[in-house]
């Protein structure tokens, strides 16, 4: 019971201060915004905590003991600052806004009641709640990298699984109600930071549509509330998103937090290396002649990329997709067999048009409405992401229908939230000096080439 | 006036919401899965296993996926399917008779309905 006191107490702490601190560095002062990023940087920074605990072979009641340490000191430096900050109105959401938001938690909730698994999906129990359950004791958790658990994914990376833990330590148990319990977290803060960022843009009624197309959503549901790393990895996608369009020109501190999320995103799944990859690729390139832009998104990306590549080289076995190609045959062979590129293709139609139509109709609302937003750095990730997604699947052993009826809606997922948000954001005119369409860097670096 | 309306319906939403979890919580605990049956049949099983162990693992058809689920119950113990360490959990129909391994002997069993679960050794 002392244990459980004294996170309350660490964890109340530690999310005030970093309030506080994301108060004074975000570009933006709205609360809510504030408040569901402060929450997920808290739970990656307990994520790679109880990692570096089983790295170093210590336990949680030392873990425990540290955080309580250094939660007394922060809350004697900061005494003065969070009677300050919490004693301002300004920021605050708005009472009608919050009553659509609190409506919608209640349907989702009220669904969650009704659907909620009290194991989840299948990728849940034979994967991240099985790793979570090894990583629960610390003597045992380089279990997970035996040839036994090849079932597993033992290659993929261990933020859900560190996080559940950590968790399930809090309440001194592995019960399966601590990942069906963060499930119901995940599944309502990926409307709730799709809206709040729609409201803080006073776009309020493509905020409310949000709010609609999330709650109505039963494939959204289901997917969230299977207990599964991609709709956590979604949401870090979304507020990747969020940080970059609210970004001006002071915003280097932001642009750290940034980073940090979206390197963060190699720590959740496979899937997330290839968009940290391409959204640093691309803001790279947007901003290569901003050298303070880069020295903060290269401090923010740090921690995360030293957490994920300790894991990769020191632990994991190669990916199967690697293994299985080893040759160059069998890539050139999958590479060449047009039939492959037939099913993928279908597959993907179908998809879209069965369960993510709502995308459809934004991105042709948006064609319509205005073309050239969709060159914007998030719509040039974001279809780069598709075509690595694509790729996979070309070289990906194994029976090519199965994968695509097993994974293929997942897949989608990682960008359906953000695509939301970013295509019913579309009429903002935006000031953030860094959001330019990346055709226009293009032309500026050639521009320069020529003189 | 209007404000402070809204504000009173968003606590009582804010509660509502809370007390459904609260029930969803205390609903799910009431029901019993399968795993939760699996859980409850294994323990006095794990009990001779030391943790971190590695266990074989043999299985009839009818309990063919249920592997997955026995790695996820056993954890931080780890099966290995189709193979012979010193120890091996055999589950099968309670009708069934019990295969027939040299050189072991049962050092626990556990039956709850159609299911029988045995924890055979290797003799010394």
């Amino acid at each position: 019971m002392l244990q459980v006191f004294v996170l309350v107490f660490v964890l109340f702490t530690c999310y005030t201060v970093v309030y506080i601190l994301f108060k004074r560095s975000l570009c933006f002062n709205y609360r809510p915004l504030i408040h569901i990023t402060a929450i997920l940087f808290i739970l990656i920074c307990l994520s790679f905590l109880y990692y570096i605990v089983l790295l170093t072979g210590q336990n949680f009641t030392r873990l425990l003991a540290m955080l309580f340490i250094v939660s007394i000191f922060l809350l004697c430096y900061f005494r003065k600052s969070i009677k300050a900050t919490f004693s301002v109105n300004a920021g605050k959401g708005s009472n009608i806004g919050n009553l659509l938001a609190l409506i919608a938690v209640l349907t989702l909730t009220l669904y969650f009641v009704f659907h909620g698994s009290k194991y989840g999906g299948w990728d849940a129990w034979a994967m991240w709640n099985l790793k979570a359950r090894y990583l629960f004791y610390p003597d045992y958790w380089k279990n997970i990298f035996v040839p036994a658990m090849s079932f597993s994914s033992r290659d993929y990376p261990l933020m859900l699984p560190s996080i559940i833990a950590f968790l399930c330590h809090a309440v001194s148990s592995d019960t399966p109600l601590v990942p069906m319990l963060f499930s119901y977290v995940i599944l309502i803060l990926v409307p709730l930071l799709v809206y709040y960022a729609l409201w803080r843009e006073e776009l309020y009624l493509y905020a409310f549509l949000a709010l609609v197309i999330f709650v109505f959503d039963d494939s959204f549901k289901q997917l969230a509330m299977a207990q599964e790393a991609d709709t956590l990895l979604s949401l870090l996608i979304l507020l990747t998103f969020v940080l970059y369009n609210t970004l001006d020109s002071k915003g280097g501190h932001q642009v750290s937090i940034l980073a940090f999320i979206c390197a963060s995103c190699a720590w959740e799944k496979n899937e997330g290396i290839v968009f940290m990859l391409l959204f640093s690729g691309c803001f790279i390139i947007t901003n290569y002649r901003n050298y303070a832009i880069l020295k903060n998104y290269a401090a923010g990306s740090i921690i995360p990329v030293i957490i994920w590549a300790s894991f990769k080289l020191g632990y994991t076995p190669s990916n199967t997709v690697m293994a299985n190609n080893a040759t160059a045959a069998t890539l050139i062979m999958h590479l060449t067999d047009t039939g492959r590129y037939l099913v993928i293709t279908k597959a993907w139609v179908i998809m879209l048009f069965t369960k993510y139509l709502i995308l459809i109709v934004l991105t042709l609302a948006a064609l319509i409405a205005n073309r050239r937003a969709l060159l914007r750095l998030p719509f040039a990730v974001i279809s780069l992401l598709m075509v690595a997604y694509f790729a996979v699947y070309l070289i990906a052993p194994g029976e090519l229908n199965w994968l695509l009826s097993t994974s293929l809606v997942r897949l989608f997922l990682h960008v359906y939230p953000s695509l939301v948000y970013l295509l019913l954001a579309l009429p903002k005119k935006s000031k953030n000096v860094l959001v330019q369409p990346v055709y226009s860097s293009f032309t500026e670096t050639s521009k320069q080439t020529f003189k | 006036m209007r404000n402070k309306s809204i504000k009173y319906i968003n606590f009582f939403l804010a509660g509502s919401i809370i007390l459904m979890l609260g029930f969803k919580v205390y609903h799910i605990r009431k029901i019993i899965f399968d795993i939760d049956l699996l859980k409850q049949q294994l323990k006095p099983i794990r009990a001779h296993i030391k943790p971190g162990s590695t266990i074989g693992f043999d299985i009839t058809t009818r309990y063919a996926a249920s592997f997955m689920v026995m790695q996820y119950v056993m954890a931080p113990k780890t099966l290995v399917l189709n193979s012979s360490p010193d120890s091996v959990i055999i589950i099968k129909n309670k009708t069934d008779s019990l295969i027939d391994v040299k050189h072991y002997h049962v050092i626990a069993q556990s039956i709850a309905g159609d299911r029988e679960i045995s924890l055979i050794k290797k003799d010394k």
